[in-house]
């Protein structure tokens, strides 16, 4: 890990409705993430996992708690400001892929560069090239319907790229996914690792988890298991066929 | 089949409760629809009604001989016209004071006015009909009703007519000639003895003839065949008629041209709306399909909501249409305009209500067998049809600024809804031309006749602001539509990094789009529905163009209305949280 923490949360809370209804979805949670680690949280659906994402990229205002991302607190800023702070700074891969269904790939993924303001070359020379990095330049101009659920995956975190952002966060990356589309996206989230990128993961799949350098259990909105992860698979195909379950 | 029926009837209720805002709009337009309809089918027959109550009560005469000076020829002319083949029979002739200018005077003010000299019983053609007061008496004149209200005069009221003072015995209507101001000078009936003695002040003193004729359609014939010397002068009731009726008629064109604009734009309205509540109904479709309804009764459930939606409309837009044909129909004075408008025939009944149903049957039939046909599984994972990719719409708007690239993107998602919002805004527009035009070429007017035009301006007036009305709902309403059908688009961008202020004016500039359009196609197509009309009404030659500076707010202000209204939904729809739609999806 390094010494430089991307992102942080202290206390962290997320809490709906209000007397014997109250739900604690995200119950005092303590985070750090640093620079160029791999962080995978791991728990049972309706853990809070889900959510935890959410605040960490101002998709949703904490209840409670302090959320610093390259050193500022954010916790508060307004919608607008977020959304500026999630052009440069945060990429977002959905489970759902939410692939804009009326644009190619290409187009999808400069989308982000070109609500950022990029010409409209760079950001297609961008997309483009990332496209080709994570093996679909031949797919760049097909739309969505026309692709599978790997490829489609694969230009969602393509998209979370194109800004260069500081932070990839994933929510449940490979959840919608079957076991061969889950094999490409897992080896391409080993290489952005590989490379550098700072990435925060949330899944239910051990094989995802395991690509992380630590792994949080996540059970009830709270951190119950905090592991760094040693002696882990050298290569995907362990992870992927080798017994980890 | 009774239990599946009710059943039917009692989800299309439950569905009518769940989204009363959607319904309560399609209801609207349709009422306008249903309403414009009513008024046109039914203003013409009866704004006839009260003049040939008149002409009936009065037993009016087919044709009026009026001789303009008395001398041996005139009257031998008269004679013989009383006893002319197809005359059954006549009353008079009968002497009538040809009075100078302002003879008659009232509070000081003068009048031009005609005495007819009518005494004794009820005559057998033209028995004016008393709407206040008794007969003619010595020094007690009767007074025609339009000329009476124009002048403020009620019973026991003083005049003078040549100086010589009169008591106001009665007020009376009669179909003999034309109502003030259709007639100038108006008239007014005096006994005998009292037209002997204001006679010496008349310029001259000619007698009228009242006929009736064995086949009075044939009156234009018969007035043109004797008007063998050129003192006597032959009116045949039918133009007596249209020409008190000149307003209403006037009116019924304008009537006409605003039914037209504002059935078509209603039939836009109610093509969104269904489609903007079909798109909510196809997951509910899809579950009542899942826990056991067939096609058939789904389709069923979909087709009685809207037809309730058609009915109900039909029979508001009957009864709105009925309550508001009154005093469009009635002419400005001069007629027994109590008489009551009867409701609308059984003929305009079928029709609104056929009408009502096709319409709603055309916008909703194809809809809902698909929606009642659809994949139940796929319309229970998402929108039933996928946008429409525009290459070229992409590939412009990635030059564009953020909030523009993202409402050219989605005014090109949906082009049909995009086309019949432009549609609609256009034919507002395009009726606004029309009444700025109409203002500039009757505003000049300002002559005796000028009054004819007050009912042309209140229709006019009253269908462009009920136009704007519906134009505006239909505006906010795609708006709406819009935001919603975006509403994982518009969550997407913000996730990407767009923010809330960036979203709303790309949802509200995806409305304008539409409006640029109907703006741009609006004013031409005024500029051809004002030529035709006025060619169909005779001709617009030497008609004033309308103001430039008319011209030039119409679209500024039809753009800036779209702006602001449009800017609500789509606000409220920028305000949602993004997350919401996202894990909706």
């Amino acid at each position: 890990m390094s010494d430089t923490t991307v992102v942080a949360a202290h206390g962290l809370t997320k809490t709906y409705g209000s007397g014997p209804g109250l739900v604690r979805a995200v119950d005092g949670v303590d985070i750090a993430v640093g620079s160029g680690e791999t962080v995978s949280v791991m728990g049972p659906s309706g853990c809070g996992k889900s959510t935890l994402l959410h605040l960490l990229s101002g998709l949703e205002r904490p209840t409670g708690g302090e959320i610093l991302l390259a050193g500022e607190r954010v916790e508060q800023l307004s919608q607008a400001r977020w959304s500026r702070l999630r052009r440069h700074t945060i990429g977002f891969v959905f489970q759902a892929f939410h692939l804009v269904d009326e644009l190619t790939a290409v187009e999808n993924v400069e989308l982000p560069a070109l609500l950022a303001g990029s010409p409209p070359k760079r950001a297609r020379q961008k997309a483009s090239a990332l496209l080709e990095r994570m093996g679909l330049a031949d797919r760049a101009a097909h739309l969505p319907s026309q692709l599978s659920g790997g490829q489609k995956q694969r230009v969602a975190v393509a998209r979370a790229l194109v800004n260069d952002p500081l932070l990839v966060l994933a929510d449940e990356p490979t959840g919608n996914l079957d076991s061969a589309a889950t094999t490409e996206v897992l080896r391409m989230f080993a290489r952005l690792r590989a490379q550098g990128q700072t990435l925060v993961m949330v899944t239910h799949d051990s094989r995802v988890a395991a690509i992380g350098d630590r792994l949080m259990g996540m059970r009830d909105g709270a951190i119950v298991d905090h592991t760094h992860l040693g002696d882990r698979p050298s290569t995907v195909d362990e992870l992927v066929f080798g017994d980890l379950s | 089949m009774r239990g599946r029926l009710r059943l039917a009837v009692r989800l299309a209720a439950r569905d009518l409760r769940h989204r009363p805002g959607t319904g309560l709009l399609l209801l609207l337009a349709m009422l306008a629809a249903t309403t414009a309809m009513t008024l046109a089918l039914m203003v013409r027959g009866s704004a006839q009604k009260p003049w040939d109550y008149t002409f009936a009560v009065t037993n009016g005469p087919h044709v009026v001989v009026t001789s303009l000076q008395a001398d041996a020829a005139t009257d031998a002319a008269m004679t013989d016209l009383m006893s002319a083949p197809g005359v059954v029979a006549h009353s008079g002739p009968h002497p009538l004071l040809y009075l100078p200018a302002d003879s008659l005077r009232v509070n000081g003010h003068g009048s031009d006015v005609d005495v007819m000299a009518r005494e004794g019983g009820p005559s057998a053609v033209d028995r004016p009909a008393l709407t206040a007061g008794g007969w003619v008496r010595d020094g007690g004149v009767v007074v025609e009703e339009s000329f009476a209200v124009a002048l403020g005069l009620a019973v026991g009221d003083q005049l003078t007519l040549a100086g010589q003072p009169f008591g106001v015995a009665g007020i009376a209507v009669t179909a003999s000639r034309q109502p003030t101001p259709f007639s100038n000078p108006g008239l007014v009936w005096a006994t005998n003895a009292d037209v002997a003695r204001i006679a010496p002040a008349a310029e001259s003193l000619g007698q009228v003839l009242m006929l009736r004729l064995a086949d009075p359609d044939r009156a234009p014939e018969f007035a043109a065949a004797n008007t063998t010397v050129e003192t006597l002068i032959l009116e045949d009731w039918q133009s007596t008629r249209d020409e008190a009726l000149t307003d209403v008629l006037f009116a019924l064109f304008g009537l006409i041209l605003g039914a037209a604009a504002f059935a078509m734009l209603a039939a836009a309205t109610v093509a969104v709306a269904v489609a903007g509540r079909l798109a909510a109904q196809g997951r509910r479709a899809a579950l009542l399909k899942a826990v056991g309804a067939t096609p058939g009764f789904v389709g069923l459930i979909m087709l009685t909501e809207y037809l309730f939606f058609a009915l109900a409309a039909g029979v508001a837009g009957l009864v709105a249409g009925a309550n508001l044909v009154p005093p469009l129909a009635r002419p400005v004075a001069g007629v027994l305009g109590t008489v009551p408008v009867p409701g609308p025939s059984m003929a305009t009944v079928a029709l609104v209500l056929g009408a009502a149903t096709v319409l709603m049957g055309l916008s909703t039939l194809v809809p809902t067998v698909r929606a009642a046909r659809a994949s139940t599984v796929r319309s229970l994972a998402g929108p039933a049809r996928p946008p429409r990719r525009s290459r070229l719409a992409v590939a412009v708007s990635a030059r564009l600024p953020v909030p523009l690239l993202l409402g050219l993107r989605l005014a090109t998602r949906r082009p049909g809804r995009a086309a019949l919002s432009a549609v609609g805004l256009s034919v507002t527009v395009a009726a606004g031309v029309v009444a700025l035009w109409m203002e500039a070429g009757i505003s000049g007017d300002t002559g005796d006749t000028a009054f004819i035009y007050h009912k042309l301006r209140v229709v006019t007036y009253t269908f462009v602001a009920a136009l704007v009305i519906l134009a505006l709902v239909n505006a906010v309403l795609i708006a709406w539509t819009t935001a919603l059908d975006n509403a994982r688009n518009s969550a997407l961008a913000r996730a990407l990094g767009a923010t809330p202020r960036q979203v709303t004016i790309g949802l509200a500039f995806a409305s304008l789009l539409p409006a640029l359009l109907a703006v741009a196609i609006g004013i031409p197509a005024g500029f051809a529905a004002y030529s035709v009309a006025a060619a169909a009404a005779g001709g617009a030659e030497g008609d004033p163009a309308p103001a430039v500076a008319g011209l030039l707010a119409l679209p500024l202000v039809t753009l800036l209305m779209v702006a602001v209204l449009t800017t609500i939904p789509s606000h409220l729809a920028g305000r949602r949280p993004a997350i919401d739609a996202l894990r909706a999806d």
